[in-house]
């Protein structure tokens, strides 16, 4: 059978964010920006670093996210979310191993379980190139550049939706539970290009393990995206067929 | 209707010694079992990486081996990544028509481009240019099959003259195939009058409708070859069992462990966003279908997997929208114990395949 995970998640639980606010609603960005880069990482740790939940993509990959939005009721942001390629089943998804923000968190952490912390996150859309970074107590924890944006269908746009990691209660009991986030976009205009990667600390987003390998394709595009309720929620240490609880 | 198997060859962990030439000699046993009962064509993919889901990647060889252990069933060799990071088209040409010299004739070839980034990514293959590369492809090889001396001055690639040897026993050339998995490629082989070897299907409804578009196209077709080869091939799962509870449990199995294998591999569409690659590819409609609700017996309509009474009937409802043949694929990660598959396809034969077909002259069957 596939590979899977093997990622004691215990370690990590006392940092994920307490989302103790579920969202029972979806919210919608209205003209929000998103930058993905995907590259190929080492195949060595590509089951260690994903918990029992999930199989690694053959080959193993990581994204880099970026999301510009706001709304009334939750604020603006700029967040970062560094996810790895995997399968919940048959499922795309991506295991967010860390999440950086710029702008108001409180929403993404106890709604979405976003793994946030401040950082200074920055996405430029210019005619010539897409900048994106991450700068971490005044060092750069990350930054893609994709060069030469060339304009594509929004149809062809896959993105997968994100595992998040956070404390939930749950029959009055706080444990540790994958949070599905499952964006729907409404494309505006969408970009691709090759990605290059200006600066990546792996053990800054909490894996040193994750070690890159070749770039494979970025896009980017605009338009309003929704942020899902929640619908489900995969106990991290059960393989996903068993583990998922449908909440909604 | 002819009868097809269809062989992706997955190989499940662990891969200790002798692993992979176990489910090698396991599929050969098939074919020649396959040859005796009559049925058609042997089908071997050419994949590259694809961890457990297929250790196909030279199948020209394989089916050598097919070729020389059988008398009558043909050798599929397909489909053939018709992409230059991966063959070189006078490759292609030279294999294909050695292997229809060693197999007397009964070679089939398919065409395809690859869908995986697993694939294109290793080979460092460009995504955008896959059906592009394949047209060029298609329409070339049957020149060096045909043609004494050949030469090129093409996108994809270029050669000076040359004589590209040997040549096929079939006269012009074999038969040639496209894999129709994308929307819209059944009108591509109709355009060229290639034989749609339909690795995908969408149920019944969709497809009478794109056998009906390709039959109304290929009729006026400009073929690419010297001749055309009007044939609508789907893929199936078989399994075949006189207890159709018994072959529900197996044949579920086999095709929930096929899309299981499948949806681990990265799909160049979820890798790259391209127009090239409008669907996810791996037999894509297959596995929708095969994970759709059943009918009173638990199994999804369009599957061949039952008792034979059963299985009659849904062949009966694919003949009846325009198939002419199926190709069956019998196991997946040896999740059906060999002895199983081989009964299958005995029972298959026996009690199926005549209600179809006349019959052949009996055979020494093993």
């Amino acid at each position: 059978m596939p590979l899977v995970g093997s990622l004691d998640v215990s370690g990590r639980v006392a940092d994920a964010p307490l989302a103790d606010d579920l969202a029972t609603e979806p919210l919608t960005l209205e003209g929000a920006e998103v930058f993905q880069a995907m590259f190929e990482i080492e195949s060595g740790p590509m089951t260690d670093v994903l918990p029992p939940a999930l199989h690694p993509t053959i080959p193993p990959t990581v994204t880099f996210n970026w999301l510009r939005g706001a709304n009334d009721d939750i604020g603006s942001f700029i967040v970062c979310s560094v996810r790895l390629g995997s399968r919940a089943g048959v499922r795309p998804r991506g295991f967010v191993i860390g999440a950086r923000v710029t702008g108001d968190d409180a929403a993404l952490r106890s709604k979405w379980g976003y793994p946030t912390s401040p950082a200074d996150v920055r996405l430029e859309r210019r005619h010539h190139e897409v900048v994106a970074s991450v700068v971490d107590d005044g060092r750069t924890i990350l930054a893609v550049t994709m060069q030469d944006p060339e304009p594509i269908s929004g149809t062809d746009v896959q993105w997968a939706a994100s595992m998040h990691l956070a404390r939930v209660v749950r029959e009055g009991a706080e444990v540790p539970r994958l949070v599905q986030v499952d964006p729907e976009v409404s494309i505006r205009k969408a970009d691709r290009g090759v990605p290059r990667l200006d600066a990546f600390d792996a053990d800054a987003w909490g894996d040193a393990r994750i070690v890159l390998t070749q770039p494979v394709m970025a896009w980017y595009l605009t338009g309003d995206v929704t942020m899902p309720r929640i619908r489900y929620l995969c106990d991290p240490a059960v393989a996903a067929l068993q583990g998922t609880e449908k909440i909604a | 209707m002819k009868f097809g198997i269809f062989y992706e060859i997955s190989v499940p962990r662990p891969w200790n010694d002798g692993a992979e030439k176990l489910v090698y000699d396991r599929c050969l046993e098939q074919v020649r079992l396959a040859d005796e009962l009559g049925f058609d064509t042997v089908w071997a993919v050419e994949h590259h990486f694809l961890e457990e889901y297929s250790h196909c990647p030279a199948p020209e060889l394989f089916l050598t081996a097919c070729a020389a252990q059988t008398s009558n069933i043909h050798v599929g060799h397909g489909i053939v990544v018709c992409v230059p990071q991966f063959n070189h088209p006078v490759r292609v040409a030279e294999r294909a028509a050695v292997l229809d010299i060693l197999s007397g004739g009964r070679l089939e070839l398919g065409t395809g481009r690859s869908a995986t980034w697993t694939e294109l990514g290793g080979f460092e293959a460009n995504p955008d240019e896959t059906k592009k590369t394949w047209d060029e492809y298609v329409r070339v090889l049957p020149k060096m099959w045909t043609q004494e001396r050949f030469s090129w001055q093409g996108r994809a690639f270029s050669m000076p003259e040359r004589a590209v040897i040997p040549k096929p026993v079939q006269k012009p050339h074999p038969p040639m195939w496209v894999a129709v998995t994308s929307p819209g490629t059944e009108i591509d082989a109709a355009e060229r009058g290639l034989g749609s070897l339909g690795l995908t299907f969408g149920g019944f409804k969709e497809q009478e409708e794109r056998i009906g578009r390709y039959r109304r196209i290929i009729a006026n077709c400009d073929p690419v070859g010297e001749f055309v080869n009007e044939q609508v091939n789907t893929v199936n799962f078989l399994f075949c069992h006189p207890d159709v509870a018994v072959a529900r449990d197996h044949g579920l199995r086999l095709s929930g462990t096929f899309g299981y294998q499948a949806a681990q591999l990265l799909p160049a569409r979820e890798a790259y966003p391209t127009r090239s690659y409008p669907t996810v590819g791996l037999l894509p409609g297959l596995r929708q279908e095969a994970s759709g609700p059943g009918d009173p017996s638990g199994i999804p309509e369009g599957l061949c997997v039952g008792d034979p009474d059963r299985i009659v009937d849904v062949i009966r409802k694919w003949e009846s929208v325009g198939v002419d043949g199926i190709n069956f694929l019998l196991n997946c990660m040896e999740t059906v114990p060999h002895e199983m598959v081989l009964d299958s396809l005995r029972l298959f034969a026996s009690e199926v395949m005549p209600k179809f077909k006349p019959a052949r002259v009996p055979a020494e069957v093993s």
